[in-house]
């Protein structure tokens, strides 16, 4: 966690509009493939079920867990790219 | 509410003859709103409770009316409060009383006269000195002489099973000696420290105690104590129950027997020729028997013996050369420890107490100081560092099979809200989660929430999620540098002038930080960092002369029983002391100029964010700071906050609390 990859750094650099799921840090094309067949195709919906989950990383992890098969570490990604988003927009 | 009126008057005419007793009675009775300004009367009940004669009734409706949410801040037509009348008529008690409630002393009536004023322009000497020193912190000019005394009131040591006190004996050379007092009690208490950690790996080798009935050892105690000691004066010992597991690679013999360890050293004092150092060390047969002398089972045992002459020439070395020195005042004549291990098997030492009393004669103020030693829970890790074993393995015991959890929304939710988690919404894919989450919380139910509903700043929650910061304090302190240089600027003309005599300070509650100092050795540095964070209440700015002041306004209600009160800050104190633990008081940056100060605290209060505090209003800054952002503002603030914890940490826990409560 010392150092936040380019991607997260895109990410939480601007409003995410319309922004493809794979865009977010941690998710790349499997990842986003999966959570696109379950439904979630952008990264706002993502954000939404992060919303929903009320921030809560253990369960957000679960949660990506459990819908793509993440790893811990892109899990943590993910969650610490939406966070810091939310810290910087929302 | 035609009925409202009639009952007001009613009370109003009971008021006024002063009939403190009908008047509590009849606000048990009837409901009625006290913050109603009465017609004709132009002013309410409170108003007119506050200037009645004689004093003492006047003293008793006021406490009755608020402690029955009487509004101490209620305006009449002239915009005059129950404070105004207060100062006006110079009823001291009664403005206490009212500004402990949140009565506003700065308010102003409708010619624009404050109650400062009005104390001032009626001469009421008395409440304006109140109110100059206690209520606005924002003169350093008046009284900078100590306003107060603070004197070691007894020590304390625990354990798990034992409390036992320690009064110094009073003594002729005490009061020359007055400053020297906490670094001597620092001093014995090191001394101590060392040698129990010297002891411990060796004990926690060897044997736990088991035993409930252990009245003959304490009696023994007690006995041995006032036999050998001279100077002993009181000791309460509390038996408390403890159960213990046995080691798992004991000898045989020895689990089968129940067994003490009991390890006390007695002080005497230079007056009695040879210093005692008394040690038992029993097991159960040999203290019926009454040959105590030692016993020695193994290697570990011989070990002890060892470490005991270590403690006894550590203890004659030092008393001696406090003899030399003459400087030792305050007999203080025993230490007892009693070791044991609870049934997680983690281990606690001893740990001391001291017990301040503050005392504020010109405010009649008492207020104990409670300060925890940091040094006497550091474990000792070099031979002790491979015995916790057996703890661990029933640590692990804890299976993972996931029992059937058959539960619907509503029931789900209950369950997790009696836990203490909050779940968002439940849906249908949620729900998988939170079924997870509650399986996961019954089998371990200790969850600490990060930050129980509080948001703080953005960078204070950065810092709380990462610990990365830490490593890198290079941009805080060119920040603290660059507040600090200009303060030092001779030159300038600062708010309240350039005397060193103010500090800032920080009300933690004790609840959340749970003996931190203790703590802090064992854990994550950065775990540290957010029970800190989350424990502060308030942030202020005080002066030297009377540093606990900001605590006046809750004592004065507590002395009344008042347990309510509509000032944020003195509720806060107030529900503290119901839960009888003391307020941490934790004075940082001290001496500094007084703007300096008022810079600290509004820079660490924006970065905790006021919401999150006590605190009624935000700061001022002063100086460079005053033109950063508010960015830099709050990493400054945040570094400062850094800071405080690591004093905090160095410096142990001082708790206060009011001379009544135990």
């Amino acid at each position: 966690m010392s150092s936040t990859s380019q991607k997260h750094r895109n990410f939480v650099a601007e409003p995410m509009g319309d922004k493809p799921v794979t865009d977010l840090a941690g998710v790349g094309e499997v990842l986003g493939k999966r959570l696109e067949t379950a439904g979630f195709d952008k990264a706002y919906v993502v954000l939404g079920q992060f919303l929903v989950l009320k921030k809560d990383r253990e369960l957000f992890q679960e949660w990506m867990k459990e819908t793509c098969n993440a790893n811990s570490k892109q899990s943590t990604d993910c969650y610490q790219c939406l966070s810091d988003w939310c810290d910087e927009f929302l | 509410m035609g009925t409202t009126f009639r009952d007001l008057f009613k009370l109003y005419d009971l008021i006024q003859c002063g009939e403190s007793r009908s008047v509590e009675k009849f606000l048990n009775e009837t409901i009625v709103d006290l913050n109603i300004i009465l017609p004709c009367k132009g002013i309410g009940v409170l108003h007119l409770a506050v200037g009645i004669e004689p004093l003492e009734k006047s003293i008793k409706c006021t406490e009755i009316i608020l402690k029955h949410g009487g509004d101490p801040n209620i305006v009449n037509d002239d915009g005059l409060s129950p404070v105004h009348i207060a100062a006006i008529w110079g009823r001291v008690e009664n403005i206490k009383l009212l500004i402990g409630c949140g009565g506003d002393p700065s308010k102003r009536d409708i010619d624009g006269i404050s109650a400062f004023d009005y104390a001032a322009q009626e001469q009421q000497w008395e409440v304006y000195d109140y109110l100059r020193n206690v209520v606005d912190l924002t003169d350093d000019s008046f009284g900078s002489q100590c306003a107060f005394t603070l004197d070691l009131d007894k020590i304390l040591v625990t354990t798990d099973q034992i409390v036992a006190e320690y009064e110094p004996v009073t003594n002729d050379q005490l009061s020359r000696m007055s400053v020297r007092k906490s670094e001597m009690v620092r001093d014995w208490c090191d001394k101590n420290t060392i040698t129990m950690n010297k002891l411990y790996p060796t004990i926690l080798g060897e044997t736990y105690l088991l035993d409930n009935e252990s009245e003959p050892w304490l009696d023994e105690i007690t006995k041995d104590l006032n036999d050998t000691t001279l100077s002993y004066k009181t000791c309460k010992s509390k038996n408390v129950e403890i159960s213990g597991i046995q080691p798992l690679e004991q000898t045989v013999n020895k689990s089968s027997e129940k067994q003490r360890v009991s390890v006390y050293e007695n002080f005497s004092l230079p007056g009695s020729p040879n210093c005692v150092t008394h040690v038992n060390y029993n097991n159960k047969s040999s203290l019926k028997k009454k040959s105590i002398k030692k016993f020695s089972f193994d290697d570990d045992a011989k070990e002890y013996d060892k470490a005991l002459i270590m403690v006894q020439n550590k203890t004659n070395e030092w008393l001696s050369s406090c003899e030399e020195k003459k400087v030792f005042n305050t007999r203080r004549s025993s230490a007892s420890s009693g070791v044991s291990s609870n049934f997680s098997g983690s281990i606690m030492l001893a740990n001391v107490h001291e017990d301040y009393k503050y005392e504020d004669k010109e405010e009649n103020v008492v207020l104990i100081e409670r300060r925890l030693r940091v040094s006497s829970i550091i474990l000792p890790v070099d031979e002790g560092a491979n015995d916790p074993s057996p703890d661990q393995t029933i640590l692990s015991v804890a299976s993972s099979l996931p029992p059937s959890m058959e539960y619907d929304t509503e029931t789900l939710r209950k369950e997790l809200m009696k836990l203490g988690f909050k779940p968002g919404p439940i849906q249908e894919n949620t729900k998988t989660l939170y079924l997870k989450k509650l399986h996961a919380l019954k089998k371990n139910p200790i969850v600490v929430k990060s930050n129980e509903g509080k948001t703080y700043s953005i960078e204070l929650e950065r810092s709380l999620r990462n610990s990365d910061w830490m490593n890198n304090l290079a941009p805080y302190v060119e920040l603290e540098n660059k507040a600090r240089a200009d303060f030092l600027n001779p030159n300038k003309k600062w708010r309240e002038g350039t005397a060193k005599t103010s500090f800032t300070y920080l009300l933690l509650d004790p609840r959340m930080t749970n003996n931190l100092p203790g703590r802090a050795g064992q854990q994550d540095p950065h775990v540290s960092w957010v029970t800190f964070v989350n424990s502060i209440f308030y942030v202020g700015k005080g002066k030297r002369s009377r540093p606990y002041s900001h605590l006046y306004q809750a004592l004065t209600l507590w002395k009344r029983d008042f347990r309510q009160s509509k000032d944020k800050k003195v509720q806060h104190i107030l529900d503290i002391w119901s839960d009888q633990v003391g307020v941490i008081c934790l004075h940082i940056f001290q001496n500094v100029i007084p703007a300096e100060a008022y810079t600290y605290e509004a820079s660490m209060i924006d970065v905790l964010g006021l919401q999150n505090l006590k605190n009624l209003k935000s700061g001022n800054y002063y100086g460079v700071a005053s033109s950063w952002p508010l960015k830099e503002r709050r990493m400054f603030g945040l570094y400062l906050l850094y800071k405080a914890m690591n004093i905090f940490l160095s410096e142990g826990e001082r708790q206060l609390r009011p001379d009544d409560i135990d």
